[in-house]
């Protein structure tokens, strides 16, 4: 970034995406919502294709902005039905005129449906590993954390607070997709060999747990999911960071490039280790808690096999996690990245997300504090 | 005594050996740690017996409560009866001496003496914690550490072993951990083993959370068709690493199968008893005739661990107070029996270069310190009176014994043949690598143990004599913990 | 008027560097050495904003609102800090599309 010449328009525009962010958080009206979402979303396109050079930047950012737009006419859509049927866009009169209506209902699920697209929420996910793959790392970082982190709140206030009436309804979808999208995600990031494209499919497992613990309904789920997604954004930053620091200083992204990588950077591979063992649910590191809370909160409504499953899933992520965790610390190989030289900025950033792996759940006031905000 | 010492004495140790800069340091200081360790675990023992003599009778001593969690009513609840101080002292046993045999790993020795002390870590906290969560905590911490070790330092097939068993307990955790949320939430909202000991459970939900943790812990000891991880992971894991897992690790499911499944779950262990005898039976006949079948020494002291375990777990299910004793009894004495086998194979495997039984012959002459140990504990596996395995196999046959009906009275004779399978198995593998002629000549050079190899050996045989000769101390630690959990089954 | 500079302080704030940046930009831009500093700087003051003022309310009739919860999620937590972090490594992260 040092060397290109539009540094403050990348900027701008991620700054722009996280003022859309911050406003569609606090919206309470749907209009807002639907204008800081777009705001959160169009930027980012742009950022997607900033790497100008490569063909598969551009395309990620098409294939991007046509899938949002897509999903974007469906979320007006499903607001105008509501609008109809209510006569109002503001959330908290919304709330009290739901009545549970057909019309609502597929309101509703054009509503839930363009959420799904923006959460990469199986089987709306398509988009995401292709515009993963494309991205800079930055991006890619900025959408599979950020973004995600952001829709998944508005989200849960919105089921929460305003299609509240309709639980019975969102719980059965919620269980469903949730199951549907941890399979999915945990059964195609077995079989990927580029780590972006890996940590992708990883992202979208890790939607399905978060949807777990929405699917609770009350304080659990959201003070749970909010803990998840802290402890999310640590280790998913992390691993990119550690793979972006490769794959910038030797154009490597292949998993198989990640063999004896021990040897010559022991400093990268044990903070890509930490990463990978808080995105797996290993302990101490704090995504062992934050999955568990998930399952926690879920667990409150006594579907034990939902949980179950989602407890299985575990398993299968922690196959995929450990075969890079193989890679690194095991196989052999004849010409291993080189001993990389990491600027002072670069470990700092890396030394605070791996400080926030061990203590944020070491250090419990972390997760009382949240729930005592709710 | 404070217990938070038993994982800050660890957890102390495992950053000094970070920070240490020479191998020769991270050898001492990995030493040291262990050695304090074993002197707390004694200490702990005598202030134990100093407050049960003093007449103390509540069941957890050295209580303490921290909160942690407070939101999710998660503490820091630790405590200690009868059957952790066993445990305990058993893991600083294994701990020193697996820290002994590995005095010359060259490769990478820092991350191995960190992974190893964070492995004994793991364990003392599971032993001492009243919270199931922090339980489970503790009991996951160890399934990395476990396949890095194998993976990294072992020998074989060892990434497919390291990977398998990494799967399968982390499945096994997947079964704990339901069972655990649905305690908690039936228990109202409490992950505390006392107070959940105290809670009535309906009888149709423990027929449900019963077979989750019990399974589920099942799977690290071992438990009949789910043990497959064992021959594979024992058998190429780095010497230290067998040690540690056949000696601690499924002793980890032993303890969670019994104080957490059995104990909070009495109905469902009635209801569920007879099948846990018949997979017990048959793993111990399974395991003692697999044993038969193997020509790698390793691979014979994982099969019999199979074997042997399955005692404690046919204790288990014969829900009697004796037999519950001796399945504990059992634990303990296996877990110091196959950590010294796993150290004398690796002693022997180090000097030949070879574990295959038919490779070797007359040991005995060029070695004659590490075969006699090699005896003693074969001896011990096979039951011999006056060690270990004899004690606690003859407590579990007593204990079963008591339940007079058929069932119960043909599968205990049919786990009793398995110690005469057991007694050929040993007895061969002894022989012929121990006694005759030497029948590879450039064995003749090889030298006998060293200091390291022998302190660790006599440190586990004093064990073994231990609860072999007057194992009295061990029963009293055990039989009221055993009481205890008898009373809640028999509904008092 | 002072329940808006509160309420929406991120908003604010985030709004201020986005002008700054564009300034930047017009006057002739700076050097990408010297500017990067001065973002992280910004950024670490956008981060610790973000301790202060957490109050519930709302604006515009309804239309905004906000609880210590949501400034919670909109700041400490999620983006600013990671963002933060992210930032940091942005120099050697980006290819350099020349």
């Amino acid at each position: 970034m040092k060397r290109t010449p539009h540094l403050p328009e990348f900027v701008t525009l991620m700054l722009a995406a996280m003022l859309g962010m911050d406003l569609m958080i606090s919206s309470a009206n749907m209009l807002i919502f639907y204008l800081s979402l777009e705001l959160a979303t169009i930027p980012v396109a742009a950022m997607a294709s900033f790497d100008l050079e490569k063909k598969t930047s551009s395309e990620g950012a098409m294939k991007m902005i046509l899938s949002s737009a897509f999903s974007s006419g469906i979320l007006l859509f499903g607001i105008s039905l509501l609008y109809g049927t209510t006569g109002t866009v503001n959330l908290p009169e919304l709330s009290q005129s739901l009545n549970g209506s057909p019309l609502q209902i597929m309101a509703f699920v054009f509503f839930f449906a363009a959420f799904a697209f923006k959460l990469s929420v199986v089987p709306f996910h398509l988009w995401t590993a292709d515009v993963y793959e494309g991205s800079p790392f930055a991006v890619t970082a900025f959408l599979s954390v950020i973004s995600k982190g952001a829709v998944a709140f508005i989200f849960i206030t919105m089921l929460y607070h305003v299609f509240q009436p309709m639980l019975h309804i969102w719980y059965m979808m919620l269980v469903i997709l949730a199951v549907l999208t941890m399979v999915t995600g945990n059964l195609f990031a077995l079989r990927q060999q580029n780590i972006k494209r890996f940590l992708a499919f990883s992202s979208i497992a890790q939607v399905g747990f978060i949807l777990v613990g929405i699917s609770s309904y009350g304080t659990m789920g959201v003070v749970s999911a909010t803990y998840f997604i802290l402890v999310y954004i640590f280790s998913n930053l992390a691993a990119f960071g550690v793979a972006s620091v490769i794959a910038e200083k030797t154009g490597k992204e292949k998993i198989d490039d990640y063999k004896g990588l021990y040897q010559t950077n022991p400093f990268l591979t044990w903070m890509m280790a930490l990463a990978l063992f808080s995105l797996a649910g290993i302990p101490p590191t704090a995504g062992f808690f934050g999955k568990l809370f998930l399952l926690t909160a879920g667990a409150s409504r006594a579907d034990y096999w939902f949980i179950l499953i989602a407890a299985l899933n575990m398993i299968i992520s922690l196959y995929y996690y450990l075969k890079v965790v193989r890679a690194m610390f095991m196989d052999k190989n004849e010409n291993p990245v080189e001993r990389l030289h990491t600027s002072n900025s670069v470990k700092l950033g890396l030394i605070i997300c791996g400080a926030g792996i061990v203590f944020t759940g070491l250090f419990s006031w972390i997760f009382d504090y949240i729930k005592s905000l709710s | 005594m404070n217990l938070l010492f038993l994982i800050g004495a660890p957890l102390l140790t495992a950053l000094a050996v970070l920070l240490a800069r020479s191998k020769q340091q991270v050898r001492w200081i990995s030493l040291a740690g262990p050695t304090v360790q074993l002197a707390m675990a004694f200490a702990l023992f005598y202030f134990f017996r100093r407050e049960k003599a003093a007449g103390n009778t509540s069941q957890v001593l050295f209580e303490q409560n921290h909160k942690l969690f407070e939101a999710l009513n998660i503490n820091f609840h630790f405590g200690v009866d009868g059957i952790a101080v066993a445990m305990i002292l058993l893991t600083s046993f294994v701990l020193i001496a697996g820290v002994l045999v590995s005095w010359n790993v060259e490769k990478m020795t820092k991350e191995f003496y960190f992974l190893l002390i964070l492995l004994a870590l793991g364990a003392y906290g599971f032993f001492i914690s009243l919270d199931l969560f922090i339980m489970f905590f503790f009991l996951e911490i160890s399934v990395i550490p476990k396949y890095l070790l194998i993976g990294i330092w072992g020998s074989g097939k060892k990434e497919y072993a390291a990977n398998k068993l990494a799967l399968m307990l982390m499945g096994g955790s997947a079964l704990i951990l339901v069972g655990i949320l649905g305690l908690y939430f039936l228990g109202g909202n409490s992950f505390d083993m006392l107070k959940l000991a105290k809670t009535n459970i309906p009888e149709n939900l423990q027929q449900i959370l019963f077979p989750l943790l019990f399974v589920g812990f099942g799977v690290f000891t071992a438990l009949f068709p789910l043990h497959t991880w064992v021959p594979d992971g024992h058998s190429s894991a780095p010497t230290a690493g067998s040690m540690f897992l056949a000696g601690i690790s499924m002793k980890l499911g032993g303890y969670g199968a019994l104080r957490v499944a059995t104990y909070l779950l009495p109905e469902g262990a009635k209801q569920y008893a007879d099948i846990i005898i018949i997979l017990s039976a048959i793993a111990i006949l399974y395991g003692a005739f697999a044993t038969m079948m193997q020509k790698d020494l390793k691979y014979i002291n994982a099969y019999s661990s199979v074997s042997h375990v399955g005692f404690s777990l046919l204790g288990i299910g014969m829900l009697t107070q004796t037999a519950f004793t001796g399945a504990l009894m059992q634990m303990v004495s296996h877990g110091v029996m196959t950590a010294l086998f796993f150290a004398v194979i690796g002693m022997i495997y180090d000097r030949t270069h070879t574990r295959m039984v038919a490779e070797m012959g007359g040991l005995m002459k060029v070695m004659p310190f590490i075969t006699t140990v090699f005896f003693i504990v074969g001896l011990c596996s096979l039951g011999l009176p006056g060690l270990s395995g004899f004690v606690a196999e003859m407590t579990v046959f007593v204990g079963s014994w008591e339940n007079a009906d058929a069932f119960h009275r043909i599968a205990t004779i049919a786990a009793a043949m398995s110690i005469v399978v057991t007694a050929v198995y040993i007895l061969r593998a002894i022989g012929r690598t121990a006694m005759g002629p030497i029948t590879n000549e450039s064995h003749l050079q090889l030298g006998d143990a060293r200091w390291n190899e022998k302190l660790a050996a006599i440190i586990l045989v004093a064990g073994i004599l231990a609860i072999g000769i007057a194992p009295g101390w061990l029963n009293d630690l055990l039989q009221p913990a055993a009481a205890e959990i008898m009373n809640r089954i028999a509904g008092k | 008027m002072n329940e808006v500079l509160v309420l929406m302080k991120n908003e604010l704030a985030l709004t201020a560097i986005i002008f700054f940046l564009l300034i930047v930009k017009i006057s002739g831009g700076m050097a990408n050495r010297k500017l990067l500093p001065v973002i992280h700087f910004l950024l670490l003051l956008n981060f610790a904003l973000g301790f202060f003022f957490n109050k519930e309310g709302n604006l515009f009739g309804d239309m905004f609102y906000t609880t210590p919860l949501i400034a919670l999620q909109k700041h400490f937590k999620p983006w600013r800090l990671s963002y933060f972090t992210a930032f940091l490594r942005l120099d050697e992260t980006n290819p350099a599309p020349s």
